[in-house]
C-alpha cells in the first residue's frame, strides 16, 4: 500500500492521464517522459475499479466515497474500505492518481 | 449491486484487439492532443516489408502543411474510421490518398487536416528502423501506384532494403 494513504486523503486523476472506454474496456493511459505507450503502460479497469474513478473528483475524501460505494454495493463496509485504499493506493503508486 | 471487487490490470497484446476499433482512434487523438507521442505495437502486413507485424512504432503529432508524399501517416480509414498507418501517395487541393506498401489499392481520399499523426520512430526486435530517404520513399510510392504486380513489387522493394531497414 501507497505510504501513508488514508481515508481523510483526497484523490485526483492526474493531467498526464488519458482515459476512455475502448471496446467495452475502460482503458487508461498514462503519459510518461512525453509518451502515451499503448505497449507498455496501457491499463484497464473493471466495473468496480471504473465505480471508485468515477467518484476520484479531487473534491470527496476516501472516506466519502468509501461511503457512497458502501450505499450502492452490497458489500461490507470494512471490505469496500480496504479495497478503497488498495486500489487507489495501486493507482497513486503509478502516478494515475495524485494527492490533493 | 453485490460483491465489491475493483481491479486494475495491464493490458498485454492489445494492439489486435483494439486497433481496429474506431473507439481506439479517440483515445490516441486524445493522447495527441495532449502534445504527448503514442507508441504502439504494429499489426498486420500492409506495410510490408518497410513497417512489420510486430514493430514498435511512434506516432506524432505534424504539421500537415508539411507532409510530403512519401511519408507515413497514421489517419481514420477514409471508409469505416478505424485507424490505419500508410504511406501517402498522392496529395491534391488538400486531399491525400494513402495506401498500404503491400496492399493492392489505394485506401480513397481524405482531408489533409484529417491526418492524426506521422509515423516519427519504428523499432523492430530492439533496433532502429531508421527513416527512409526521400528518393527511396519515391521510389516505394512509384512501385506502388503503378506496379500492380505483387512479387515483382516486393522483389524491389526489398533491393531498397539492401542498405538496411527503412520506412
Amino acid at each position: 500500500m501507497e505510504q501513508g494513504i488514508s481515508l481523510n486523503d483526497v484523490l485526483s486523476i492526474s493531467e498526464d492521464v488519458v482515459a476512455r472506454e475502448v471496446e467495452r474496456e475502460f482503458l487508461i493511459i498514462p503519459i510518461a517522459s512525453g509518451v502515451g505507450d499503448m505497449e507498455d503502460e496501457l491499463y484497464s479497469l473493471n466495473e468496480c475499479g471504473k465505480a471508485i474513478w468515477d467518484k476520484l473528483d479531487g473534491v470527496k475524501s476516501l472516506a466519502q466515497i468509501k461511503s457512497d460505494l458502501a450505499e450502492e454495493y452490497d458489500a461490507p463496509p470494512e471490505e469496500i474500505e480496504t479495497d478503497v485504499l488498495n486500489f487507489t493506493s495501486e493507482l497513486l503508486k503509478r502516478k494515475i492518481l495524485v494527492r490533493i | 449491486m453485490s460483491g465489491f471487487d475493483p481491479s486494475l490490470q495491464r493490458v498485454k497484446h492489445s494492439s489486435e484487439r483494439l486497433l481496429p476499433s474506431r473507439a481506439f482512434v479517440e483515445l490516441l487523438r486524445a493522447v495527441l492532443n495532449k502534445g504527448a507521442d503514442f507508441r504502439l505495437r504494429a499489426k498486420g502486413f500492409s506495410m510490408y516489408p518497410f513497417i512489420q507485424d510486430g514493430d514498435l512504432v511512434t506516432l506524432a503529432v505534424c504539421d500537415t502543411n508539411k507532409i510530403r508524399v512519401g511519408d507515413v501517416v497514421a489517419i481514420p480509414h477514409p471508409a469505416c474510421g478505424n485507424l490505419i498507418i500508410h504511406r501517402i501517395i498522392s496529395l491534391k487541393n488538400g486531399l491525400i490518398r494513402t495506401k498500404g506498401d503491400y496492399n493492392p489499392f489505394s485506401d480513397g481520399w481524405i482531408k489533409r487536416e484529417d491526418i492524426l499523426a506521422c509515423v516519427v520512430r519504428v523499432q523492430r526486435r530492439h533496433r532502429e528502423v531508421r527513416h527512409a530517404h526521400t528518393l527511396v520513399q519515391k521510389c516505394i510510392v512509384i512501385m506502388s501506384r503503378f506496379l500492380k504486380e505483387p512479387r515483382l513489387r516486393l522483389n524491389i522493394y526489398k533491393t531498397l532494403l539492401i542498405k538496411g531497414e527503412c520506412y
